[in-house]
């Protein structure tokens, strides 16, 4: 390994991350190569600054105030979760938005007794001209007959 | 002492109060977790209580079982990260357009130098970690004050073993460069004193 290579390691070697074979070929490095090593107690020298970096303690309320959040959770509905309460108004929405748009059947309005009197009086013209017709063939029969 | 996993058990099977031995077991280092990721007291108290209700609300989806530290920290990760984007999206625009404001956080005066205690360095190393990306963050703080392993970053995180090696390398280096910095200035202040 060239040194290049080494140093994008030494981050993992120094967190006891490399395999032991890795390591053994890193240390053997870091002995022969003085810029190597500067390199990686520079890094140690800045994750043990990191280490001196102070705690914060919680506040003397902290789990006093979770337990008490935790024994009465706030809830939308009772005994319903909210991804609950969400997903049925979804899918309601979803049923309705296809209902909208289905294709629907003609509308059948009733007829005015106008229209009705009108089909009538055409319908019985229409027997009429359909008897006299019938007539017609009858006579022409009887003269085809009688010749 | 009991593990992780029989407290919760306890827990799943109604005794409540049992919680509370899961917080006080990782109250302190939820907290400064949290603290580290968000850079403000207040609001890494008020997220850590969040992570641990959510948590809570949560045990029946927690099979990962022996690893109930990771589940957490994934969660109190996912919380950081949306935290930190609604902060983002918050910033008034008249605080970023104020000029001479980009590197406040990072210049030490000399009034401050004489007063460098133990928590002016603390803000000042929070600032440092402020100036990773949020990835590098997180990896370095799972690490450096949590002591997972690599394998651990991963299941909390979900990225490969191989990046998270990567993202740690990377933030060890930049934090190193942000610490030279300051020490060329810090040397730079003293020499205009001692003239």
């Amino acid at each position: 390994m060239n040194c290049r290579n080494i140093r994008k390691r030494l981050s993992a070697l120094q967190d006891g991350e490399c395999d032991p074979r890795s390591t053994r070929k890193i240390e053997d490095h870091l002995r022969k190569c003085p810029r190597c090593r500067g390199e990686y107690d520079s890094l140690g020298q800045t994750v043990n600054t990191l280490l001196a970096t102070g705690t914060i303690d919680p506040h003397p309320g902290f789990i006093p105030s979770v337990m008490e959040r935790i024994r009465s959770p706030k809830r939308s509905l009772p005994g319903f979760s909210p991804s609950f309460v969400y997903a049925t108004v979804f899918v309601f929405c979803l049923i309705f938005g296809f209902w909208l748009n289905s294709p629907r059947p003609p509308e059948v309005t009733p007829a005015s007794p106008y229209t009705l009197s009108r089909l009538l009086n055409e319908n019985r013209q229409l027997s009429l001209i359909h008897v006299q017709n019938i007539t017609w063939s009858m006579i022409r029969t009887e003269m085809v007959n009688a010749n | 002492m009991q593990t992780d996993d029989e407290i919760i058990q306890d827990v799943i099977r109604g005794r409540t109060d049992r919680y509370e031995a899961i917080l006080k077991r990782y109250q302190h280092s939820l907290l400064n977790f949290i603290h580290k990721m968000v850079q403000d007291r207040d609001e890494a108290e008020n997220l850590s209580q969040d992570v641990f209700v959510k948590v809570f609300s949560s045990l029946r989806k927690y099979h990962r079982q022996g690893n109930f530290r990771a589940f957490l920290f994934t969660v109190a990760k996912n919380m950081s990260l949306n935290h930190l984007k609604r902060q983002r999206r918050n910033i008034p625009l008249s605080w970023i357009e104020k000029p001479g404001m980009e590197n406040t956080a990072f210049q030490l005066s000399p009034e401050q130098d004489s007063v460098y205690d133990q928590e002016h360095r603390d803000r000042l190393l929070l600032d440092a970690l402020k100036s990773l990306r949020e990835n590098q963050r997180i990896a370095l703080i799972l690490k450096i004050y949590l002591e997972f392993s690599y394998k651990q970053i991963s299941q909390i995180t979900g990225w490969s073993v191989p990046k998270i090696e990567t993202l740690i390398s990377r933030a060890k280096r930049n934090l190193q460069a942000w610490l030279q910095v300051q020490e060329r200035e810090k040397n730079r202040v003293n020499i205009v004193r001692g003239r």
